[in-house]
């Protein structure tokens, strides 16, 4: 293994000139995870907040809070949050993300499971913390009643979007709906 | 070759290793894996007889290549010993200081946690030493006709996180919106047959398996999907997520890694610019391609090293 060995000399000799001593990183996950928080870029109608950063020592996975406000869309003038979690696995799973308002949405359940394809079939390692705002945001830009989790929401939003769309203000005030309590959001 | 390997998992592809390692006269063979012995193994695994069924694979296969060993220097007192050493255990248990004592460290590992663990444990070897210590790592793939070789010489060719982007996506499950309210493929109505109307059921009984099938008949025919497919034996391979292993595909791409390993001891290749990438497919004719992965300057892993 003469080739190896030499190589290993050249190499340690350049550690030498060079005095440097690069040190260990955190997990890959972590690491990977503050380089998406370092070249993130918030879209204007969403709020991030660091709960748990991919730096904390802490044994607990790194937790981010999104607060998503759409401009526009059925979901105007409401504030959303989210809760997002990173694995040691992460990229090669997505996070897992949890709406923390129990809200009347086609694609989320009242247990606030969420029905997006990229954290879930479509998900891929390429992918990153940009892409799942994004894909969040869009939940409530384009709502679409296929793949429903919330069945109700999804066929009344086919039926009739103009009742889809009273129903949804109301509970966005945080009126019940059905003897179901929604939270306000409005605030 | 006068050195010590280490050869991970002793499935499909650690037979064929450890009986190509054992071929090429390795001094010291050690295997690590902390499965049993099926009976659906012994097609392929061929150190394994039916009555090693419910052994510790690397045991069995360790014992069986001391065994032949002694044999071959029965026959012939000339022939170089072979030791083969066994671990029933799991792999990310073994703390680094394990690692160092081998000159290679091949693997045929069957899931991407472990890989991406040894490939950690490696470069940080590598990284903690000042390159003082430096152990490569071949790491043999397959999945049916398909295969990979990529060989990682820490520090100095692209580590196993250096091509962490190019794999497919890993999730084998379905999301629940869509088997339930808008399935569209034969395996939806199965994943719903499975978890929601039959979640109890045995699938190593034919009844549970029949009633399985009906309800997953039923359900395709309701929405429409094409049934063809929809046999009891393509519905047990969903269900217990079995992917078909090729032997052959085993034998060439456990042949491929132990290449390497012989090609790197005996200096055949130049390490900075050999291909360190093999990929095979062998599903339409015969397919392979070789070639240098770059080294990511940002990974992971070996970033900055």
């Amino acid at each position: 293994m003469l080739k190896l060995r030499q190589l290993q000399k050249q190499k340690q000799q350049e550690i030498n000139k060079k005095g440097s001593t690069s040190s260990p990183c955190t997990s890959a996950a972590r690491t990977r995870l503050q380089r998406d928080l370092d070249s993130l870029e918030v879209p204007p109608t969403t709020q991030l907040q660091i709960l748990r950063a991919p730096t904390d020592q802490s044994r607990d996975p790194p937790l981010l809070r999104l607060i998503v406000s759409p401009d526009e869309g059925f979901y105007r003038k409401g504030h959303f949050t989210f809760e997002m979690t990173f694995t040691e696995k992460y990229p090669i799973e997505p996070p897992q993300v949890r709406c923390m308002n129990q809200i009347f949405h086609p694609n989320i359940d009242l247990q606030g499971k969420i029905c997006l394809n990229i954290l879930r079939e479509d998900w891929s390692p390429a992918l990153d913390l940009q892409s799942v705002i994004i894909g969040i945001l869009f939940l409530f830009l384009e709502v679409s009643g296929r793949d429903p989790l919330n069945k109700q929401a999804a066929s009344l939003l086919d039926e009739n979007p103009n009742k889809f769309s009273r129903l949804v203000q109301q509970t966005m005030a945080g009126y019940s709906l059905d003897g179901q309590h929604y939270d306000n959001v409005l605030n | 070759m006068d050195c010590k390997i280490l050869v991970l998992g002793a499935g499909g592809l650690g037979c064929e290793m450890l009986k190509d390692l054992a071929m090429c006269n390795v001094r010291e063979i050690h295997v690590v894996d902390m499965d049993t012995i099926e009976l659906t193994n012994l097609n392929r695994q061929f150190l394994f007889r039916e009555s090693d069924i419910g052994k510790p694979k690397a045991q069995v296969a360790a014992d069986y290549i001391n065994n032949w060993s002694k044999k071959r220097r029965e026959l012939n007192s000339g022939a170089k010993r072979v030791l083969a050493v066994s671990y029933v255990q799991d792999l990310t248990s073994f703390e680094p200081e394990f690692f160092k004592q081998f000159a290679f460290v091949i693997s045929g590992l069957d899931a991407i946690e472990p890989r991406r663990f040894v490939n950690e444990t490696l470069v940080n070897i590598t990284r903690n030493t000042g390159y003082s210590v430096c152990i490569p790592f071949i790491d043999g793939g397959t999945e049916g006709y398909k295969g990979h070789v990529k060989t990682i010489v820490p520090g100095i060719t692209a580590c196993w996180e250096c091509s962490i982007d190019t794999l497919p996506s890993q999730q084998h499950t379905y999301p629940m919106c869509t088997i339930a309210n808008n399935p569209r493929t034969t395996e939806h109505v199965i994943e719903y047959a499975l978890t929601v109307q039959f979640p109890n059921a045995d699938l190593d009984n034919p009844n549970d398996v029949n009633k399985l099938l009906d309800f997953s008949r039923t359900r395709a025919h309701e929405f429409g999907i094409d049934q063809t497919d929809l046999t009891a034996s393509y519905l047990l391979g969903i269900a217990k997520n079995i992917i078909p292993s090729v032997s052959t595909t085993n034998a060439m791409i456990a042949a491929a890694c132990c290449e390497r390993a012989t090609a790197i001891y005996y200096d055949l290749v130049d390490i900075e610019t050999m291909d360190t990438f093999t990929i095979f497919n062998g599903s339409n004719g015969f397919f392979s391609h070789s070639f240098q992965y770059q080294r990511n300057p940002d990974c992971l892993v070996c970033g900055g090293l």
